[in-house]
């Protein structure tokens, strides 16, 4: 018994030797096979590895007597014995005078003759690494003792087979790792080319996001946008992409597998055609605002620590639950329709830093397949929105430089239009005071010629041409020559209703017998305000002239007022719309141009003259242009 | 037979005026400045002026204040060629205003109506 023990040390001994030494893995087993194969006289000694991912095993080391075919697979003879120790992890051994279990005897048919073996499991702490096989051509026992020795050999080799799984594991991580950051790296670039693309707001927001959620990208469930409003001092939600149920974003995935060259291409093109807007999600996160203040909130922790958080809803048990702006509008970012076991339910926040610290925060989850989100996911979302925070800050200043920029134009062009039509004024009055006293002339003897020619005569027709035409250019200079005085107001209190009840009896006629109908809607409770009655009859008088012309064949003029307030000022209101077709694009922005007509016999001064008067009146007029039904202005004048 | 004093710098209008409201059958003079017309008010003593505004020298606006100093009551319509007084006769209270045209029946309508109230 002494002895038996004594020679089990010295082969553990050698065993253990080799097993730390400094020779190759492949090596180091050929040794521990031979040393097994002397100790234990076996006619086949062998160490077969067992791979986890493939579910098999390969010989990596044996020694046999000769003779003895040499079996380099193994499996083929005892696979199904094999199988079974390396999901068992147990031992298994046949003596040949045993009885074979009987569940055993299916995978023997083929093993014929008298022998006996032994499959140890090479394992330790659950973990196994393959069998080592003692293999005897006549039947053998095992003593207890032996076997309970095989078993510690089996524990004590699995270190070179650990130390070499490692070296392999780590060589494999480290290749995968590399792989990743490569991936990484080509993502964020696709994603920044397909930024760089576009200055546009809502564009650029649905490229991030989009990039978040795809599955070629980040690949997370649904991604969610807040910026933060300095202004009215909350978070706002912006955009939210994702599929509102399970049943769609698999197809929304399946649509997208595998494009990733493309991923830039795509990601630019998918935002030009398609936006979330009309989407569960992104509707419900447009409607979101929570306050700066509520330090609870998870949203409003991530910008203001400005660090992600990978939350867990069961285990960190949050505290923002009962009065969560997005526990109300997305049920916490559970889509309501959904029904997900919220122990479970995980999301993670990560902040957007501009230039100078956070401008808003970007929340993800794996919603519909509950993939963990792990730390490395974390890290790859931080670096994106690094870039992402900047592309979104840039397209806002930019923005702020466009409307500063279309602004100042408006600005100048107003003054440019203004100061061309004060100048013009001036102008005109003069030249047109030049003509009027020898019009009045031309014209009045002409009327007296007329007066003193018989009925009959031909040259009482020429004289009645003389008179019309004197009529025309005196009309034309009374236009010119109230536009230009138009500035000039005289102010009395007056109702306006009056004003356009007066107007529209002295077109009564005109208009009826074109087929215009009038409809009135005057409020009575106006107030009276200081205009000058000429001036503002003179706009009503314009406007409801431009109407009936535009209505030649018949229509409907409408004629409305009404009080309204209007960035703290009362104003009252006058709309004088019609339905005759309404003004085409090309010409509408040259209709308040002085001279400007499409008419054959108009001065192209109507409009410019009420615009005048209502300037002058501290008022503004406004075009409703329907075109292919008809216009409506609308004149507002300070109370 | 009432007495109209057309008061206008330009011959033609003086001439036009004179013929069609004489023929209203009124007797017209006319005076082709200011200075002129605060004289023939003595001599000639109408009964209403029509006045220009734009006159080289003393212009309408100006007669008129010296005409209101001599007689408060005498009916005087302004004629201009277009609205540009208008503003200042708020305070200054002629009887009419006329903006000239080669159509006299306005006109010939306001010396009308303001002979009949006096
Ligand atoms: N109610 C309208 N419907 C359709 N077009 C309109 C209307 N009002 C104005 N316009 C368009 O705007 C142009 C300018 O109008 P505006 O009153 O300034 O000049 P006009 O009517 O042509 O000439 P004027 O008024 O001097 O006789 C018109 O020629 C017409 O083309
Ligand atoms: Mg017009």
């Amino acid at each position: 018994m002494n002895s038996f023990v004594q020679r089990e040390c010295e082969i553990l001994g050698k065993i253990i030797r080799v097993s730390y030494s400094t020779l190759e893995f492949d090596a180091c087993l050929s040794r521990i096979v031979g040393i097994l194969a002397e100790a234990f006289s076996t006619d086949l000694c062998a160490l077969y590895a067992f791979h986890e991912d493939s579910n098999s095993f390969t010989l990596t080391a044996s020694s046999y007597r000769d003779g003895i075919e040499a079996d380099s697979s193994g499996s083929s003879r005892w696979g199904g014995l094999m199988g079974k120790v390396a999901r068992s992890h147990r031992a298994l051994f046949l003596a040949g005078d045993d009885q074979p279990d009987s569940n055993l005897k299916g995978m023997m048919k083929e093993l014929t003759g008298p022998f006996s073996l032994a499959l140890i499991p090479i394992a330790d702490d659950g973990f196994f690494y393959g069998i080592l096989l003692l293999y005897y051509c006549q039947p053998r026992r095992f003593e207890d003792e032996e076997r309970e020795f095989l078993l510690i050999v089996g524990r004590e080799i699995s270190g070179p087979f650990r130390s070499s799984q490692f070296a392999r594991i780590d060589a494999t991580r480290l290749a995968e790792e590399k792989d990743r950051q490569a991936n990484q790296l080509s993502l964020l670039y696709e994603i920044n080319n397909a930024l760089l693309s576009t200055m546009k707001f809502e564009q650029i927001l649905h490229i991030i996001l989009t990039a978040i959620t795809i599955g070629d990208g980040m690949g997370f469930n649904r991604a969610m946008l807040f910026l933060s409003d300095e202004r009215r001092n909350c978070l706002t939600g912006m955009m939210g992409v994702g599929p509102d149920n399970a049943e769609e974003a698999g197809n929304i995935w399946k649509k997208f597998e595998g494009k990733r060259d493309k991923l830039s291409e795509m990601l630019s093109s998918l935002s030009h055609n398609y936006s979330p807007k009309g989407t569960n999600l992104d509707e419900r996160v447009r409607r979101v605002s929570i306050p700066l203040e509520k330090e609870g909130c998870i949203l409003v922790r991530t910008v203001r620590e400005q660090k992600p958080f990978n939350v867990d809803y069961g285990r960190d048990g949050l505290t923002c639950r009962e009065d969560c702006e997005l526990n109300k509008e997305i049920n916490c970012i559970l889509g309501s329709e959904s029904k997900v076991d919220l122990v479970s339910y995980r999301f993670a926040t990560v902040p957007l830093w501009g230039r100078e610290g956070t401008i808003g925060v970007i929340v993800v989850d794996n919603l519909y397949n509950q993939r963990p989100i792990t730390e490395d996911d974390i890290q790859l979302l931080t670096m994106f929105t690094r870039q992402a925070g900047l592309a979104i800050e840039n397209c806002i200043l930019y923005k702020y430089l466009t409307d500063a920029h279309l602004e100042l134009k408006a600005t100048q062009e107003t003054l440019l239009q203004s100061e061309k039509l004060a100048a013009l004024g001036e102008m005109a009055a003069s030249v047109a005071h030049e003509i009027k006293n020898p019009l009045v002339s031309i014209g009045g003897f002409t009327r007296r010629l007329y007066k003193k020619l018989d009925n009959g005569l031909y040259e009482k027709g020429y004289a009645e041409v003389i008179i019309k035409e004197v009529n025309r250019l005196e009309g034309i200079l009374n236009d010119i020559l109230s536009f230009s005085n138009a500035s000039k107001v005289v102010f009395e209190k007056f109702d306006l209703n009056r004003i356009i009840e007066e107007t529209l009896i002295g077109m009564e006629d005109e208009l009826k017998s074109q087929g215009i109908e009038v409809e009135q809607s005057l409020d009575s409770n106006l107030p009276e305000i200081p205009c000058d009655y000429r001036q503002i009859k003179q706009v009503f008088i314009n406007l409801c002239s431009n109407s009936r012309d535009a209505m030649a064949g018949g229509g409907r003029l409408t004629v409305k007022s009404f009080p309204l307030s209007q960035e703290g000022r009362d104003y009252i209101g006058i709309e004088i719309g019609d339905t005759g077709g309404g003004i085409p694009f090309e010409v509408l922005h040259n209709i308040f141009n002085p001279f400007f007509t499409t008419k054959g016999w108009g001065t192209g001064l109507g409009l410019a003259i009420c615009h005048r008067i209502v300037d002058g009146h501290r008022g503004v007029i406004e075009v409703d242009n329907d075109p292919g039904r008809g216009v409506t202005f609308i004149v507002k004048l300070p109370v | 037979m009432k007495k109209i004093l057309v008061v206008d710098d330009e011959e033609n209008i003086r001439l036009l005026y004179k013929e069609e409201l004489e023929e209203e059958g009124y007797t017209v003079d006319v005076a082709i400045n200011g200075q002129e017309a605060l004289d023939k008010m003595n001599t000639f003593k109408p009964d209403l002026i029509t006045l220009d505004i734009k006159m080289p020298g003393m212009d309408g606006v100006e007669t008129l204040r010296r005409i209101r100093e001599v007689q408060r009551n005498l009916p005087v319509i302004l004629c201009s060629a277009y609205g540009e007084y208008k503003q200042d006769l708020t305070t200054w209270a002629s009887d009419a205003y006329v903006i000239k045209t080669s159509d006299l029946n306005e006109l010939k309508g306001t010396i009308r109506i303001l002979l009949l109230n006096d």
